[in-house]
């Protein structure tokens, strides 16, 4: 999990999660789109738990 | 009119029709070929725009046509319209707040087996694929044996949802807790609509509405069911629907309470993100499906059921003249979306709703007491003794105007008197001199003949059996005496030897043939004009009248020609 060209990156389980970073510490994802998160590490945990494409992976990268 | 109900209002009767027009939905095809079904057009389309960033923007998650931006409330109340029509049958609202305070949302009414259904099973069924979390009970629960069953669908334009073609929920797994009725409260309280940049770091009304500010609501409403209203695709979950109409509810209240109040604009106007601003064409429908066409859900052609009927609670003023034109301040409730203001039974002349608490009406002709009544599609403003309007028989005539404004002191001018109430007019009065002579021209007008008389301030009367008109300052006549007149002098004091110089004002002066200070004769005078003549005082002692004497006669003494010597 980190920053690639200025753009964040999450990659779970080896399948790319698209993110956007819309404002100092706030990023969004499609996947959830009723929320924004505080971190990338929250956004994981959030997509992980709760977004079914990614139910029950747990590499995240 | 359809009313939207609170899905616990709906009867038995109501939920069945309901649940199985939405099923319904999905059996008929996609008028656009689109999606599999008409049900599914909504979830695509819903989808699809949650994923189309709006220009300037090129990030949906910072703006979409649908989303993070002021069009959300716009978007999803046309949204709803269209599904609503496509339904047939109403689409009630799903008050969330009011289950919350319940103590125990995950059990309201709208869970029921014959309405939504209710939350997943968190046990998974590897011999079906069923996942964890999917509704196994309700109308909306999938059977892989039965074809006929509910089924969700996915958004080819994101990552592929394994758990498809199950429903899911997870009631409470991301948000603990659905919004307040204080945290409804505390939104309808934020103004304006919204404000610049026009996404999710926007205060305002709008936003918080959303949820992306303060206390989350229909973000949060979304969560706290979970499962298949989390993406994209959360119309795929038929309570989305009737989440939204509670969404819309809200708003339509926030309008209501800021009625009239300007901060109930629907902002930006311009200059916002595309599909955004009042009078974008909103996606991916485009115009005249704008903001600015669905801010009025009265003209749209539903209303929410706890729109308050109108209400009179007072009349200023209470009374009024029986042949109408009366302005009467109506103050009440529940007055947006008025159609219609009756006294008695007869329309308003002519209103505007200035507040959902205030109409300004005109009274139209009439005659004892009646109601004042407002109708508007939620109902008409029940009877009661505080929208009793009086009406009173007019006070006898009025006089409006004369001309001319002045005659001969000798009388025998003809004078147009206007006004009111001049019907069986028996006596024209000039200050207490009868005319000598009138004719009723009509009802407002009276042709009279001046009475010989004197002064400048004569008041013209009219007297009919229903009384006599008020002295009023359109009345006045002016008696014009014949002759010189002194109506100034300046100065007004001079020396007792003589030899000032006086000017003196007034009318008939051509002519003159002598200047008076009481019996002594100016020292000198010069006719300046016929309103104007200039005289030298001759020596005396005290207060004297100055007078002008032409071939007409003498100026009377007055007040206004007094002259002292000190």
């Amino acid at each position: 999990m980190g920053r690639t060209g200025g753009e964040p990156h999450l990659s779970i389980d080896g399948t790319g999660v698209q993110v956007s970073q819309i404002a100092e510490n706030q990023y969004a994802t499609l996947l959830l789109p009723y929320s924004n998160f505080s971190s990338l590490d929250e956004l994981a945990k959030a997509v992980i738990d709760h977004a079914p494409q990614f139910s029950g992976r747990r590499d995240i990268t | 009119m359809p009313v939207r109900k609170n899905v616990v209002s709906l009867s038995a009767a109501e939920r069945a029709a309901l649940v199985t027009a939405i099923k319904t939905m999905k059996s008929k095809p996609d008028p656009d070929g689109v999606a599999g079904n008409l049900y599914d057009k909504y979830v695509l389309q819903h989808s699809l725009t949650m994923r189309t960033a709006s220009p300037p923007n090129t990030d949906p998650n910072v703006c979409n046509m649908a989303h993070r931006g002021p069009s959300f409330c716009p978007w999803h109340r046309e949204f709803l319209r269209r599904f609503e029509q496509d339904l047939g049958v109403p689409l009630p609202y799903w008050d969330w707040a009011a289950d919350q305070a319940s103590g125990s949302p995950e059990t309201a009414p709208v869970w029921g087996d014959d309405l939504m259904g209710p939350n997943g099973d968190p046990a998974s069924d590897p011999v079906t694929g069923r996942p964890a979390q999917a509704v196994t009970k309700g109308p909306f629960a999938h059977d892989p044996a039965d074809p006929a069953s509910w089924s969700i669908i996915q958004d080819s334009g994101l990552p592929a949802d394994p758990t498809v073609p199950w429903l899911t929920r997870n009631f409470g797994g991301m948000q603990p807790t659905l919004p307040t009725p204080q945290d409804v409260t505390a939104t309808l309280g934020v103004t304006p609509y919204d404000n610049p940049p026009w996404n999710v770091g926007s205060q305002g009304f709008r936003n918080n509405l959303e949820g992306f500010i303060g206390p989350g609501m229909h973000n949060a409403a979304h969560m706290w069911v979970g499962g298949s209203m989390m993406p994209a695709t959360s119309p795929n979950d038929p309570v989305f629907f009737l989440h939204h109409a509670n969404v819309d509810r809200i708003w339509a209240n926030w309008q209501r309470q800021w009625f009239k109040s300007g901060k109930d604009d629907y902002l930006p106007v311009s200059g916002g993100p595309t599909g955004h601003n009042l009078t974008d064409g909103m996606f991916p429908w485009g115009a005249p499906s704008t903001p600015d066409s669905v801010l009025d859900t009265f003209a749209l052609g539903y209303w929410y059921d706890d729109a308050p009927a109108p209400a009179v609670s007072s009349l200023n003023p209470a009374t009024g003249a029986d042949t109408g034109g009366d302005t009467v301040v109506i103050t009440g409730a529940g007055f947006m979306g008025t159609t219609a203001v009756t006294f008695g039974t007869t329309p308003a002349s002519a209103f505007a709703v200035d507040s959902d608490t205030q109409i300004t009406a005109i009274s139209p002709a009439g005659t004892g007491a009646v109601d004042v009544t407002v109708t508007t599609p939620a109902g008409t403003s029940p009877v009661s003794q505080a929208d009793q309007f009086t009406y009173t028989a007019a006070t006898g005539p009025q006089v409006t105007g004369i001309s001319p404004t002045s005659g001969s002191s000798a009388g025998g001018d003809t004078i147009i008197i206007t006004g009111s109430g001049f019907t069986g007019a028996t006596g024209v009065s000039f200050d207490g001199t009868p005319a000598s002579a009138f004719t009723v021209d009509s009802d407002t007008q009276i042709t009279a003949i001046s009475p010989a008389g004197t002064g400048i301030a004569v008041d013209i009367t009219v007297t009919t059996p229903a009384g006599t008109s008020p002295p009023s300052r359109a009345g006045v006549f002016t008696y014009i005496t014949p002759g010189p007149l002194v109506t100034g002098i300046s100065p007004t004091m001079g020396s007792s030897a003589g030899g000032d110089t006086v000017v003196i004002t007034g009318s008939g002066f051509t002519g003159a043939t002598g200047v008076g200070f009481d019996v002594t004769s100016a020292a000198d005078m010069t006719v300046d004009s016929d309103t104007q003549i200039t005289a030298i005082s001759p020596a005396g002692t005290g207060t004297v009248d100055i007078t002008v004497t032409t071939p007409d006669g003498t100026s009377p003494a007055s007040s206004a020609d007094q002259f002292t010597y000190m």
